[in-house]
């Protein structure tokens, strides 16, 4: 029996050292040693699946699964598994293993590989441990570590606007991270060690508090809120489009922006509560940013020659559909938000790869080159078309689950203005895909493309970096196709509103 | 038995899915662009001239059987609950939704068999084939699904998959009607979003029943017009409808004037609170947009010079028609029986006979002149011309019919009169029609055979003539003679006055091109371009600006250069040796901590374990 409840506290540490170790030993590896860094890679990566797939299955059973750490008197390094960090471990994994795929062919002939590979894990490992942080002090720790394992990935290519990004966003995160500190310190200064508790911890403090519990909240968000990018606190996200593809991929589809997003959602729900929050009018504040940044986003992009950037004002907007879940009260609008911390992933990570693929095949890195793509590309620009089309919110695809259940969620509590956003929004996410998809499956291809290689292969390109994007659309297919199927990313995200609306 | 009400629209999907293999390439055909080489070009070139082989060009036929199958056999109230897919679907079969099955089916196979025969290029005709099995795909699900999910899904697949078709010939009118269309699409996804979301909201189900529909309020019953007004034509929202139609390939007008059309009905029969609620204020609303509709689209389609632009103001009248219907049953509840069925039939009636009429004009158009098949092409469509215009025993008679007590309940008194005015308005339209079709030139003449196309026309022309006597009375045969006969005289009488005068008429041809309001939307839309542009300037500088000086900031406190002992401390393989050791160490402390806190490690992991 002991030795039974010694596995389930061993577990989530084992999953955060899945990533944590080969990315130590990454860091040794010859920059020559391609099979044993591929091996290391794979094996973390696969060793990581399978213990999340254990620990869904703990989690839905109704296991506690926590890891616990004293530092010092009072200060607990605490991982732990509830149903939401599940569903951000899963995403995160899953995605990771992909994006490692991907990055091995994308950087095939590239220098630096191993301190790539490196950061790549140890980015992820901090993600992962961002999801599984189980009070304030990890979630701030690993936040920190995040933050410092991106910047040598963003800054990778070394080239001068290289390392202009990774300076922009470690200004922007740095900052952030001061305020998210300062938030985190004084919240602990009022009420000792915050534990993340579903259904939020804070609703009995006495009435005298509440204005610092306001105050403490606005440093909370500024600091998840870079980032999660709400708009004004946005800058980086576009200037960091430097970074080599699959880094792009993995921030914003799982790493950076979600964990800002995924703080956020943790903050409302597990710290506050949502019903305190909404008492406190912390989610006015919330849904108004939220809906200020997926116009202004939207808006932004639909001028952005740039393919990645048009993509990155497209994730400054969607993310926000996160934070305006959470920003509205009742149990169908946390479906619709937590949801789309999942979908908004997959759709996104299948963008950016596709992105990747026209840059690394044929040179093409703006949308105005795009003209007939879909005939020299046809499968990556199909994955493309499933994404974008996601992303509008076109069913039977993954966003529009998150969409419908956002704006259920918004007419349910009586704020149907959320209507109009999702709306507008929606609208404004076809006049800047629609034209994409028109250029590449409609138009006359060019007679030759900016920089083609053409790879060895029966594919249009090679084939690590076809896989990836076949397979993250066809993810977006099934999660919306099959929404309604047990273990699909929206039955559990209904399994933790249940949970944080328990009564 | 059931199980047809799946295979209906997933096997016209799954045949959809078998364009897929056809983007991998061989190994011999390589990836380099076609025009790099002459050698390569010259394949290109011929792959142009390449048809697609028949056994491809015939899944559009096939797509659309088992949908008419199961409109013949599947009985009505056969249901089929598949809970697990997309958020919980329920296919159903119900009266009404068993005769738009039966007509769209028809239509879609009638139409496919001419897109088998006329659409065979090898490149662009195998993407209209892949697209016209996804939107009858989109069409049949939207039919068979009872759920809101169902229909939205399936209006969505069919409006999106529809612009592959209107821009198939890549004309810059068929790019322009396409972009049109495109965006009035979009907007009406949005409202339907809507609408949807508060149906959802407001009945609490996601498979409402008439009963429960009873408690939608006005803003919603609005968004639910509002979303399909755009794909029915609904004045001021039909700017798309005509250059659509003109714009797009044969086959693909036929489906959509006489298919999908039929989905705004479709929808409106079957979400909106009829025969439940009396609104009487949105009901009189609705009411009023019909006539408007009804009245606004006679005269313009008059001056119309190409034949399915003219068929399109055609289709906006008759929606206008069908949308007072609607309004008098919202205002009057107990109406909602007989307007129902008298919908239904005038949904039928309308998809045969204008999908006939389009595949008419299409064989007429390319067609041989002076043949005795190009007189039985022209006798054809004077008979569903003749339908459209309600003349005794036609289907239009019969339906014409089954509306009079509705209309007869409408609070003006004028409306008979104005009906009957609409009546000679419309048969002049179809006369004009005829008209065009007699003396106009052919656009592309065709070697190609059309025998089967013709055929399967036959066939709808044939179910046109047989409709009035197999579904209505003896009574109704003669209904609405009176404006048909005035019609037919006026017509005559202007057909003489420009025979002997051609001159007469000319300046009025064109003078409302299609798509009317759609000039008045040019200038605003290059208003608001400009306006955006003149905004968007400074915004973009000041944000410059602000970025440029966080960036100096930066860099004068940030951007010092190393000093040169740091500097070999970036070396790689010393940096990130530094990095582990120091994460190891943290580590280390860190369990050596805990191990000093609470005596040892392994334990205090134990007690958390055990309050489980």
């Amino acid at each position: 029996m002991s030795q039974l409840l010694t596995w389930t506290a061993l577990l989530p540490g084992a999953i955060l050292l899945s990533s944590l170790v080969p990315g130590a030993l990454i860091f040794l590896l010859k920059e020559e040693s391609h099979l044993l860094r591929g091996v290391l890679n794979m094996a973390g990566a696969i060793i990581k699946l399978v213990l999340v797939v254990v620990l869904i299955w703990g989690v839905f059973l109704g296991g506690v699964f926590e890891t616990r750490i004293t530092i010092a008197p009072g200060l607990d390094l605490v991982l732990h598994a509830d149903a939401l960090s599940v569903l951000f471990v899963t995403l995160s994994t899953v995605l990771w293993l992909v994006t490692t795929i991907y990055a091995i062919g994308y950087l095939e002939h590239s220098p630096n590989r191993s301190r790539f590979f490196g950061f790549f894990s140890l980015c992820v490992s901090a993600t992962v441990g961002i999801a599984l942080a189980g009070n304030l002090l990890t979630f701030v720790i690993f936040y920190e570590i995040l933050t410092l394992a991106t910047y040598p990935l963003v800054a990778h290519r070394g080239t001068p606007d290289a390392t202009r990004g990774a300076k922009i966003y470690l200004a922007y995160t740095m900052a952030g991270g001061v305020a998210l500190l300062i938030g985190a310190v004084w919240l602990r200064s009022l009420t000792g060690p915050v534990d993340f508790v579903e259904g939020g911890v804070l609703a009995t403090m006495p009435e005298a508090l509440h204005p610092q519990l306001i105050a403490i909240f606005l440093f909370l968000l500024v600091g998840l809120g870079v980032k999660a990018a709400l708009f004004p606190l946005h800058g980086w996200l576009p200037q960091s489009m430097v970074a080599p593809a699959p880094v792009s991929s993995l921030l914003h589809a799982v790493a950076v922006v979600k964990a800002g997003a995924f703080g956020i959602v943790r903050v409302v729900y597990d710290v506050y509560g949502v019903e305190f929050a909404s008492q406190l009018g912390l989610l006015t504040i919330l849904g108004v940013m939220a809906s200020i940044t997926i116009v202004y986003g939207s808006i932004m992009a639909l001028s952005q020659d740039g393919l990645k950037k048009r993509l990155a004002y497209s994730t400054v907007s969607q993310v926000s559909y996160i934070a305006l879940g959470a920003s509205i009260l009742g149990p169908i609008a946390t479906i619709g938000g937590v949801v789309h911390l999942v979908h908004q992933g997959i759709m996104k990570i299948t963008l950016f790869f596709c992105a990747g693929n026209y840059a690394e095949t044929l040179g093409v890195h703006k949308v105005s080159e795009m003209d007939g793509v879909g005939r020299r590309m046809p499968w990556t620009t199909l994955a493309f078309t499933v994404g974008a089309l996601g992303m509008i919110g076109i069913p039977p695809i993954a966003g529009f689950v998150s969409k419908w259940y956002l704006g259920l969620g918004a007419a349910e509590a009586g704020e149907h203005w959320v209507l109009l956003i999702l709306a507008a929004s929606t609208l404004l996410n076809a006049g800047y895909f629609l034209p994409i998809l028109y250029k590449a499956w409609f138009r006359e291809p060019p007679k030759s493309w900016p920089q083609e290689h053409v790879f060895d292969s029966r594919f249009e390109t090679m084939g690590a970096l076809l896989w990836p994007p076949l397979i993250t659309a066809a993810l977006c297919l099934i999660a919306g196709l099959l929404a309604a199927a047990p273990f699909s990313p929206l039955e559990w995200a209904t399994l933790i509103a249940r949970r944080e609306y328990a009564p | 038995m059931m199980h047809w009400l799946l295979l209906a629209w997933i096997w016209p999907l799954l045949l959809a899915l078998s364009y897929l293999p056809a983007l991998i390439r061989r190994r011999d055909q390589g990836w380099v662009s076609g025009s790099v080489t002459g050698d390569q070009r010259d394949q290109s070139q011929a792959a142009v001239g390449k048809v697609l082989p028949t056994w491809r060009a015939s899944l559009v036929v096939i797509a659309a059987l088992p949908a008419l199958a199961a409109a013949l056999m599947v009985p009505v109230g056969t249901e089929l609950s598949l809970p697990w897919l997309f958020l919980g679907t329920q296919l159903g079969l119900g009266g009404t939704s068993r005769i738009f099955l039966l007509f769209t089916a028809i239509l879609w196979l009638a139409a496919g068999i001419d897109a088998a025969q006329s659409v065979r290029a090898a490149e662009s005709g195998r993407r209209f084939h892949a697209f016209y099995l996804l939107a009858m795909a989109g069409n049949l699900w939207l039919i068979l699904g009872q759920d809101l999910f169902s229909f939205y899904a399936g209006f969505a697949l069919m409006g999106l998959a529809c612009y592959g078709l209107i821009i198939h010939d890549a004309r810059s009118e068929a790019l322009q009607a396409g972009r049109v269309y495109l965006v009035m699409t979009l907007l009406g996804e949005v409202c339907l979003f809507v609408a949807m979301v508060l149906i959802a909201q407001q009945t609490g189900t996601f498979i409402p029943s008439s009963a429960e529909l009873a408690r939608l309020n006005g803003v919603a019953v609005a968004f639910i017009i509002l979303g399909l007004g755009v794909k029915a034509g609904l004045v001021p929202l039909h700017l798309w409808l005509p250059t659509t139609y003109a714009a797009a390939p044969t086959p693909a007008s036929a489906v959509l004037g006489g298919a999908m059309i039929k989905v705004a009905l479709l929808g409106w029969l079957r979400f909106l609170p009829l025969g439940t609620a009396a609104l009487p204020e949105i009901g009189m609303l609705i009411a009023v947009l019909g006539l408007i509709s009804l009245f606004y689209a006679l005269p313009i389609g008059l001056l119309q010079a190409d034949a399915k632009a003219l068929l399109g103001y055609s289709s906006i009248s008759k929606m206008g028609l069908a949308m007072l219907l609607l309004g008098l049953m919202l205002i009057e509840p107990e109406l909602a029986p007989a307007g129902i069925i008298a919908l239904t039939l005038f949904a039928a009636h309308h998809a045969l006979v204008k999908g006939g009429l389009f595949l008419g004009v299409g064989l007429r158009q390319d067609g041989q002149r002076q043949t005795w098949h190009a007189l039985a092409v022209l006798i054809g469509l004077t008979l569903l011309a003749l339908a459209l215009a309600s003349a005794p025993f036609s289907s239009g008679a019969v339906t014409k019919y089954l509306m009079k007590p509705v209309l007869a309940t409408a609070p003006w008194p004028w409306l008979p009169a104005a009906l009957a005015v609409a009546a000679v308005a419309t048969t002049l339209l179809m006369a004009r029609l005829l008209w065009i079709l007699i003396l106009a030139d052919p656009k592309r003449r065709t070697a190609e055979p059309r025998g089967w196309a013709t055929l399967a026309w036959s066939m709808i022309v044939l179910l046109v003539l047989i409709f009035p006597f197999a579904l209505g009375k003896p009574l109704s045969w003669t209904t609405n003679s009176l404006p048909v006969l005035i019609g037919l005289v006026l017509a005559a009488l202007v057909a003489l006055a420009a025979w002997a005068n051609p001159a007469w008429l000319r300046p009025l041809i064109g003078l409302v091109p299609a798509g009317d309001l759609l000039v008045l939307v040019r200038p605003a839309q290059a208003l608001a371009l400009r306006l955006g542009a003149a905004l968007k300037g400074p915004w973009l500088r000041l944000q410059q600006q602000i970025q440029q000086r966080a960036l100096v900031l930066f860099e004068r406190l940030f951007g010092a250069p190393a000093p040169d002992p740091e500097r070999r401390l970036r070396a790689w393989p010393v940096a990130g040796a530094l990095w582990i050791g120091i994460l190891a160490v943290l580590l280390l402390a860190m369990l050596a901590g805990s191990a000093l806190v609470s005596g040892s490690g392994p334990e205090s992991t134990r007690v958390s374990g055990e309050m489980e």
